[in-house]
């Protein structure tokens, strides 16, 4: 394996900056945006049930309990320490809810939804991007180039608008709306693909639109493997074209996208809100958003802070097995 | 080269079988009409779908939290389609800060009383009779009525009305606690059904305020047997189904609960069925749902999917009324809506420069539209005429004062109409607010911006947060150009509830805001604008009194509200002078600025359910989600 003890350490070192530096400014930009939370926690409660006697005291009081009446180097060391406990505290907005069984509630509905998109839409824009190039590859495939093209320049909240107005308004094929039936309590299987036909929507956008950025992608880089003359020794050699394709083509050439599917794996968590939001579907970056809007400091500091741990753990993961992917890498002192 | 193809076949193949059979398995059930965008025209013909045949399942003993669900029919089951996307913190079923309250949960807790804010008049529920007061209002006695038993059998006695509120008196963060604190002496148990409140100060109001439900929600008694066991009464989840929890003493108890819908079955035994108050709801099952957005909203009250919603805009209830003519609004004309409990108003933040004087605000009230204001907002089904019935002739749904036109408030509104006439409430005249304005010394610059006579430009930022009720973007655009009209460099901000809350420290100019106090008593409303609850900016004050309304005026205004305080909400005939007195200063000064009754679509559906309230049958408000929607909910009649 080419990692050096040297390597692994700085490594690990970087990773904990990286997290550290994060986590600082994750506890700080959410309080430079306007708005008291205590004051919006009292103005909902009068908003759901009349005056509120002495409202500054209620206030005062909720600040201390979520410990917004601290000295600022007071409030950041304690969310410091209890951050890297997974403590997350109670959040603010949906007083007294836990903000660690928030998150753990709408998780599951992020990564099952995104981290099923993102392995779908990489296994096919791969085996097509490379394919597109692929001296036997079908002319069809050529067509596929600027299509791919197209799809990937199309956000995908767009595309998600597109397919619910044509297959949730005009054609009724999938719900337009949440993540099961009104009414219904299935469980077990019933329950799962009841999950899989909510997501079908939210899914689809997401696929239809990433396929072709990894397609390009993959595309580009197999260009360049191409010309490299250990394929042409394997072709010599008789080796079959699929398996001149996949071990010797593909494999190489999806270095460098491993990297990038990594990256993308480690930022499933930041959700992808516009889509959840648009769907109502009860993950994390919908939880985020309103988080967000009410000014939900625990929440929003959780949630970020997850984030951040799970970016800069899939580049700490992807850095250390890459020697293993690629024998050719060897991380040295110097 | 074939290998490749086989690859790609199976992967595509692989999701089209997965799609397809995803949709045949989970459409074995009706599906919901399907139906062209919201803002189409519709087909008028309306849908008859048969009750929906709930699964099979082994039946249970009794209805249990988590445990299997009962065979319930649709047509014996009622469903809440509730504003949001989905529920939150759903395993909390702590009665003080559990989403479900107000969502079926509130079904449980049942209250004291129950005021019915169309006739003025508190039913007792829990309470046996009326409250008696003291002669000085210091002290007020509360008799429980024989019977009452929790969920788990015990008996329901003062001792646990006396907990509660001391409960909530301790733990500080509570709804009630600051207001427990600011007017409860002690309670006291004098026997197993009496509870007697003794007051820091003379409040003939207080069992209205705390146990009347007089506007949304109340005090909700907990079992003493439980909650003095509990350490952390805030966080506490009152979520054990080992335990039977919750216990409550309400029909409905919740068996499932989830982001996606709660739902809560009826007790096989309740109190009230038991001691003769009232029969066994035939209700037995009710569910809430969330709407969602507008176009999901449609399809679930064309399809029957929905029994109720807790509110609709105009547009999209005709949409629904025009494909599905089972829904029932309030009131059968437009605007559909009943008069909402909560007034819509601008609060003028009277500490900034622009708008501390009373001239400048009376010239914003005399320039603005406010017809044209109320046209847009309710999408043109409000008249600016009066709704015949409903206590508004004259006025149309533009009140003139803050207060919902409900009972005993509509009477003090009309005892006082020529005040109104007095102060020109009602007047929308560009010109003559153009001239207060040039009179009192506010100059127009070469850029057609006024300055007030201490040099300073005349500015405003209208803030409004969404609500979901009523279509703000337009019509506080036309609240822009009716101050750029008069010389006000104008303009509007959406925001969230954190920056809306943080106005209420007094960095806002204007804030369009409903006004939220008086049902049946007008203090509550008064109130609200007394200057001892003026805080210095960066505090924050209780409610309205955020305008910061100050001064010799305000100090005499408050002196009469401190007057009406002391007597109680039936004594019109010593109300009326004092109500007088209040209604003159406020309309001299104007401190806010009253835009219109908000008419709250809250309609029902009538394929499975009758008996809801109406214009015509107002026993109760038809917003259920009130927690005196206990009312409504065990008195609701099967069609089928």
């Amino acid at each position: 394996m080419g990692l050096t003890v040297g390597y692994v350490v700085r490594r690990f070192c970087l990773f904990a900056l990286v997290v550290w530096v994060g986590a600082s400014l994750n506890f700080f930009v959410p309080r430079l945006a306007p708005g008291d939370p205590a004051a919006a926690m009292i103005s909902r409660m009068e908003a759901a049930g009349g005056r509120v006697e002495d409202p500054a005291a209620l206030i005062a009081e909720y600040r201390e309990i979520f410990g917004l009446d601290e000295p600022l180097w007071v409030q950041y060391a304690v969310s410091m320490r209890n951050l890297f406990k997974f403590e997350f505290g109670l959040s603010i907005s949906q007083f007294p809810a836990n903000v660690r069984s928030l998150i753990i509630n709408a998780l599951p509905w992020t990564t099952g939804l995104l981290l099923t998109t993102l392995l779908i839409s990489f296994t096919i824009g791969s085996i097509i991007g490379a394919l597109m190039v692929w001296p036997g590859g079908h002319n069809i495939f050529k067509l596929v180039s600027p299509i791919s093209m197209v799809f990937a320049a199309i956000p995908y909240y767009l595309m998600a608008l597109l397919l619910l107005w044509v297959l949730a308004f005009n054609y009724s094929v999938f719900p337009s709306f949440g993540a099961g039936q009104v009414g219904k309590s299935l469980e077990g299987l019933d329950r799962f693909v009841e999950i899989i036909y909510y997501s079908m929507l939210p899914g689809l956008s997401i696929v239809i639109s990433s396929i072709g950025l990894w397609a390009v992608t993959m595309r580009g880089i197999m260009v360049t493997t191409l010309g490299e003359d250990f394929l042409l020794l394997a072709k010599a050699k008789g080796i079959s074209a699929s398996r001149i394709f996949f071990w010797y083509g593909m494999r190489n050439a999806m270095l460098p996208q491993t990297t990038g599917l990594a990256i993308a794996v480690g930022q499933i968590l930041a959700g992808s809100v516009i889509v959840e939001i648009l769907f109502s579907y009860p993950g994390i970056g919908h939880l985020l958003y309103k988080a967000i809007g009410m000014n939900d400091y625990p929440l929003i500091q959780g949630i970020t802070f997850l984030m951040i741990l799970s970016a800069a753990g899939a580049v700490l993961i992807m850095d250390l097995i890459y020697p293993r992917l690629d024998p050719r890498i060897t991380y040295t002192s110097n | 080269m074939k290998f490749y193809k086989w690859v790609l076949v199976f992967l595509l193949g692989s999701m089209f079988v997965l799609s397809m059979s995803c949709s045949s398995e989970a459409t074995e059930e009706p599906k919901p009409a399907p139906t062209k965008a919201a803002a189409k025209a519709p087909a008028p013909e309306p849908t008859k779908v048969p009750p929906t045949k709930a699964p099979e399942i082994e039946e249970p003993k009794g209805p249990v939290l988590g445990g299997k669900l009962r065979d319930i029919p649709r047509n014996r089951t009622f469903i809440m389609g509730q504003v949001g996307n989905e529920f939150s913190d759903v395993d909390n079923l702590n009665p003080y800060s559990s989403v479900w309250m107000a969502k079926g949960l509130h079904f449980l807790f049942e209250s004291l009383y129950y005021l019915n804010i169309f006739d003025g008049k508190m039913t007792p529920w829990l309470a046996a009779d009326q409250p008696e007061y003291s002669d000085d209002f210091t002290s007020v006695t509360v008799k429980l009525r024989d019977g009452i038993t929790w969920s788990d059998g015990e008996k329901l006695t003062a001792d646990d009305v006396v907990f509660t509120v001391n409960m909530i008196k301790e733990e500080g963060t509570f709804l009630y606690s600051a207001n427990l604190n600011e007017w409860l002496e002690s309670a006291e148990a004098v026997d197993d059904l009496t509870v007697k409140f003794n007051m820091t100060k003379p409040n003939p109001r207080f069992v209205l305020d705390y146990f009347g439900v007089h506007f949304f929600n109340a005090i909700r008694v907990v079992p003493e047997h439980i909650w003095k066991d509990i350490d952390d009464k805030v966080t506490f989840k009152n979520n054990d189904p080992e335990k039977g929890w919750p216990v409550g003493t309400g029909a409905f108890v919740p068996v499932k609960l989830a982001e996606t819908q709660g739902i809560f079955d009826r007790r096989d035994s309740w109190w009230a069925d038991d001691v003769g108050f009232q029969s066994m709801p035939e209700v037995e099952r009710v569910i809430s749902v969330p709407l969602g957005p507008a176009d999901r909203q449609i399809n679930m009250a064309v399809a029957n999917e929905i029994d109720w919603a807790e509110t609709f805009a105009a547009g999209p209830f005709l949409t629904i009324k025009g494909q599905n003519d089972k829904w029932i609004p309030f009131e059968k004309e437009a605007p559909y809506g009943f008069v909402d409990a909560c007034p819509f108003a601008i609060h003028v933040n009277n500490a900034r420069e622009s708008w501390k004087e009373p001239i400048a605000r009376i010239a914003l009230n005399h320039a603005i539209d406010k017809a044209k204001f109320v046209k847009l907002s309710h999408e043109g089904v409000t008249p600016t005429s009066g709704s015949e019935g409903m206590g508004l002739e004259g006025y149309g749904w533009l009140e003139p004062f803050l207060w919902p036109a409900y009972g005993d408030l509509i009477d003090f509104r009309d005892k006082n109409a020529d005040l109104y006439e007095k102060h020109n409430t009602m007047v929308h005249d560009v010109d003559k607010a153009n001239k207060l304005l040039d009179d009192a010394g506010y100059t127009k610059g070469s850029d057609g911006i006024r300055v007030t006579p201490s040099g300073e430009k005349m500015s405003a930022v209208i803030r409004w947060i969404p609500t979901g009720y009523v279509e703000f973007p337009a019509p506080v655009q036309s609240l822009v150009e009716d101050l750029t009209a008069i010389g006000v460099d104008a303009s509007q901000e959406q925001v969230q509830w954190g920056p809306f809350g943080d106005s209420a420290m007094g960095e806002f100019d204007m804030q369009l805001m409903w006004v939220c106090g008086s049902t049946k008593d007008v203090y509550a409303t008064l109130d609200g604008w007394h200057p001892k609850h003026v805080k210095p900016v960066g505090e924050k004050p209780s409610s309205y009194s955020i305008s910061r309304w100050q001064g010799p005026t305000a100090e005499k205004f408050g002196e009469a509200v401190d007057a009406i305080g002391l007597l109680s909400p039936n004594d019109i005939a010593g109300l009326d002078p004092l109500v007088r007195e209040a209604i003159d200063l406020w309309l001299s000064e104007m401190p806010s600025i009253p835009l219109f009754q908000y008419p709250s679509i809250r309609p029902y559906n009538s394929t499975y359910w009758s008996n809801f309230p109406t214009s015509d049958n107002a026993y109760n408000t038809p917003f259920i989600g009130w927690f005196s929607g206990n009312k409504v909910i065990t008195n609701l009649k099967a069609v089928e």
